[in-house]
């Protein structure tokens, strides 16, 4: 009889279940499901439009799906009671938001604040220290990414590259356990590349933060990623370690994309 | 009809009750129009549905119809309900509310300006909608709109003179009664028309002060090297957040 006992498996970080979502009748996630376990380091590939930025927006609740459930760590972000699915009130929202974090494409930095006041802020709002504390942190983080010098600079003073960092210096202030990037390398410039992807390292390192990386560059994902899942019209074509994926895909669509022969061929 | 020093005189002090009565109606009433305003423009922003449609209905309402016209009625018609008023209390409501609408106009469009980056990036931060609003938002949505804010500000000095006609007597009251008690209307009117000139290029001056150091401010902080200690960068901080909102 002992042999019946359940085996404890926790619950993703991450569990994305049968996840549709329609904008003006094109469909840009069809019944997705996806589960990521804790500190998994996730790239999104796929062609424009395949849907991978929209996974991440909807995780940061930048956008809403019209059917389906998505759970952090067993939690559900959305009440399902009547049918179709409701994000959760703001109230009971925000537990749960507060473990995610994002960083934009184009940073969204904000402008009236210095680069301290951008990463102290969230975490005096937050109700994560007070006010010395957070900006003790700011500049501990500030010096992490290489940028103690630019304190009191306004985000609009920084190149693209530094801004970049101050982005991921903000979502970190907030110790997330999942932090969702969209494209970061692609407002930078190609040396500046190899110096995102230290940090990443780092913080997997450091923090054992669950990232999700929507990205273009397949050498940025095989050097950064411990699994690719690889998008097409809403859905995972897909889903491996970078070795395999990158060298032996099974799916057509993904093979394409990467120039590879078709296997029938 | 002759120019003669002498009314100037003995009007003087008259004209000096009223620049009182003008000031405190041009003050309360800015400030009632720069408050509502910052209100009714958020509500149209927030809300949705039937509310939506009736800020934004009365507000198109009180903007499309004469100032004149609801000094009136505040004045004539609410004592009917029961609701009396002293004329200057309804001099102060009545253009307050009317510039709130035209200043709600201005605050949406500095809200309007900011990119939806900017609200997504609130919401990555798990600021709660005060949160949004008041540290992220509206400080950068009404920095740019206050030379603009300014603009509607001595317009509304110039309107003044409307609170006579509701018997508020403020310079134009003082000066018109003058007038008919003497049959003199030419110092009288000539001085309430220097005098307004002189509020207004008061007026014009403070709108520049408080342009530029908001301007400076941004240039004071943005040198690498006098980067200030925490806490008094901090105190800067607040006070600069205190004056703009």
């Amino acid at each position: 009889m002992t042999s019946m006992e359940p085996v404890f498996t926790p619950d993703p970080m991450i569990a994305i279940s049968d996840v549709s979502r329609a904008f003006k009748g094109t469909t840009v996630l069809d019944h997705l499901s996806l589960d990521i376990p804790a500190g998994q380091k996730v790239a999104l590939l796929g062609p424009s439009g395949s849907g991978k930025t929209t996974i991440l927006r909807i995780l940061m609740t930048l956008e809403t799906i019209d059917s389906g459930q998505i759970l952090i760590e067993g939690v559900p972000m959305y009440d399902t009671a009547s049918g179709t699915p409701h994000l959760l009130p703001e109230n009971r929202l925000r537990p749960v938001r507060s473990r995610i974090g994002m960083v934009f494409q184009h940073f969204g930095l904000f402008p009236h604040l210095s680069v301290l006041d951008n990463i102290a802020f969230p975490q005096i709002f937050n109700g994560r220290a007070r006010k010395a504390d957070a900006k003790a942190r700011a500049h501990d983080l500030l010096k992490t990414v290489g940028l103690g010098d630019k304190a009191y600079l306004l985000p609009d003073q920084l190149s693209g590259g530094q801004k970049q960092r101050v982005a991921i210096a903000r979502a970190l202030a907030l110790q997330p356990d999942i932090l969702l990037f969209d494209e970061p390398t692609s407002a930078l410039d190609p040396q500046r590349v190899s110096e995102v992807l230290d940090i990443f390292n780092m913080i997997a390192d450091t923090t054992g933060t669950t990232m999700l990386l929507v990205t273009h560059e397949m050498e940025f994902a095989r050097r950064f990623a411990d699994r690719i899942l690889f998008f097409d019209h809403g859905q995972i074509v897909e889903d491996g370690p970078p070795e395999i994926v990158f060298t032996n895909p099974k799916d057509a669509r993904t093979r394409a994309f990467l120039g590879l022969p078709s296997l029938n061929a | 009809m002759t120019w003669d020093n002498h009314f100037i005189i003995l009007i003087l002090p008259r004209l000096m009750k009223g620049l009182q009565i003008t000031l405190i109606a041009t003050l309360c009433s800015f400030a009632l129009a720069a408050s509502l305003g910052l209100v009714i423009a958020i509500l149209e922003k927030t809300t949705r549905g039937i509310v939506h449609f009736c800020v934004s209905g009365i507000a198109h309402f009180i903007r499309g119809t004469p100032l004149l016209v609801q000094l009136f009625f505040l004045y004539y018609l609410l004592p009917y309900a029961n609701i009396t008023l002293p004329a200057l209390a309804c001099g102060i409501a009545g253009l307050g509310i009317h510039y709130a609408t035209y200043l709600s106009n201005v605050y949406r469009s500095g809200i309007e300006a900011i990119p939806a980056l900017q609200w997504e990036a609130c919401t990555s931060c798990n600021l709660t909608r005060f949160q949004t609003w008041r540290y992220i938002i509206l400080p950068q949505a009404i920095r740019p709109v206050i030379p603009v804010i300014g603009n509607y500000f001595i317009a509304l000095i110039k309107e003044t003179p409307l609170l006579s006609s509701i018997s508020v007597m403020d310079m134009m009251g003082e000066a018109s009664i003058f007038g008919d008690m003497h049959y003199r209307y030419l110092e009288p009117i000539t001085m309430v028309g220097v005098l307004f000139l002189v509020i207004g290029l008061l007026a014009r001056g403070a709108m520049i002060l408080v342009t530029t150091s908001l301007s400076a401010f941004r240039l004071r902080y943005g040198k690498p090297d006098n980067g200030p200690k925490i806490s008094e960068y901090s105190i800067e901080m607040d006070s600069f957040r205190d004056t703009v909102l």
